[in-house]
């Protein structure tokens, strides 16, 4: 080769490197341990800037708009429901309204004659079945306590 | 794919205890080897050894990624390869012009010390420092180095046919060149 190198250059390489790499390798974990410490520092930092501005830099004035205006809505809600409360409880009473008179329409439609040619025509055995039929029906001696 | 010694070096060097000693045994094993792959690329001494100690320093941190797929030899040849082009290429982009930089690399040869009867082989070096990058390193590799093209790939991350092109077309140029000078 037309090449040379210095005397005892091989002899010495070897550990100049190794020191070398060593160092290296020392600054090198300094600076990852540093560049942790300042990311987890900028992270606590930046945490408590946001905290500390929410806190303090937030209008007082808004909160207790917010506050109205959750209020006024559920007092509306509130409304809402006894409103439709009231128009459920009318809706019950015309139909009860409307079972009384069309029971007393049935009723009214009958003349006493009528009703007792129906009974003479019954046999006693028939009119005994009715007779049992009133004691155990509840619903015919409630219609007769509400017509009463 | 490893050898046994490269075995024992790879169990040393992966052990934070003998890290060390591993070290040592690998530097001591391939650094002549690596060195003067170094040297035929950049000329002088002095780009040499940094380079020599940097691939060595590399070799230390990353010690850990290496697979063992390779062989320990090739992939110190690849990180020397790859700090030589680096280099090579920032002389590049500082000198602006090619031929500028491949005359400088002849003349530094020509200032080395040489032994008598050596002036053919500056001649010989002279005409590899006149080829372009990629043949230049695919010829020294395989003429000097005689290795494989197999690692030679793995080296230079190309493929088999352009290496052997590579090759053909310098060793084509530096015959015309010792021809005809």
């Amino acid at each position: 080769m037309p090449y040379s190198v210095p005397d005892g250059f091989f002899d010495r390489i070897t550990e100049k490197t190794l020191d070398e790499a060593i160092l290296r390798e020392k600054i090198r974990r300094k600076h990852i341990l540093i560049w942790r410490t300042m990311a987890i520092a900028a992270s606590l930092t930046a945490l408590i800037a946001i905290g500390y501005l929410l806190i303090n830099f937030l209008p007082p004035g808004k909160t207790e708009q917010t506050a109205q205006n959750m209020t006024s809505g559920l007092q509306e809600e509130v409304k809402n429901e006894e409103f439709r409360e009231v128009i459920n409880s009318m809706s019950v009473k015309n139909d009860y309204d409307s079972t009384i008179t069309e029971s007393k329409t049935v009723n009214g439609g009958m003349d006493e004659e009528e009703i007792n040619d129906v009974l003479n025509s019954l046999t006693n055995e028939e009119l005994m079945e009715l007779a049992a039929i009133l004691k155990s029906d509840m619903f015919i001696e409630e219609t007769d306590n509400i017509l009463q | 794919m490893t050898t046994k010694s490269e075995g024992h070096i790879l169990s040393l060097l992966r052990e934070p205890v003998t890290k060390e000693k591993g070290f040592r045994v690998m530097m001591d094993t391939y650094k002549e080897r690596i060195y003067w792959h170094i040297r035929r690329l950049v000329v002088t001494h002095e780009d040499a050894q940094d380079i020599l100690q940097e691939t060595f320093i590399n070799a230390y941190r990353f010690i850990g990624s290496f697979n063992g797929k390779s062989k320990i030899y090739t992939w110190l040849y690849r990180i020397a390869t790859n700090e030589c082009i680096r280099l090579l290429r920032n002389r590049k982009k500082m000198e602006q012009n090619i031929e500028e930089l491949t005359d400088k690399h002849i003349l530094r040869l020509g200032e080395t010390d040489m032994e008598s009867g050596e002036e053919i082989l500056v001649k010989f070096q002279n005409a590899i420092l006149r080829l372009p990058e990629k043949q230049r390193l695919v010829f020294t590799l395989r003429y000097y180095d005689d290795l494989p093209y197999e690692e030679i790939c793995y080296i230079l991350k190309t493929s088999v046919n352009a290496l052997k092109t590579n090759y053909h077309y310098a060793h084509e140029k530096i015959k015309q060149y010792m021809l005809n000078n």
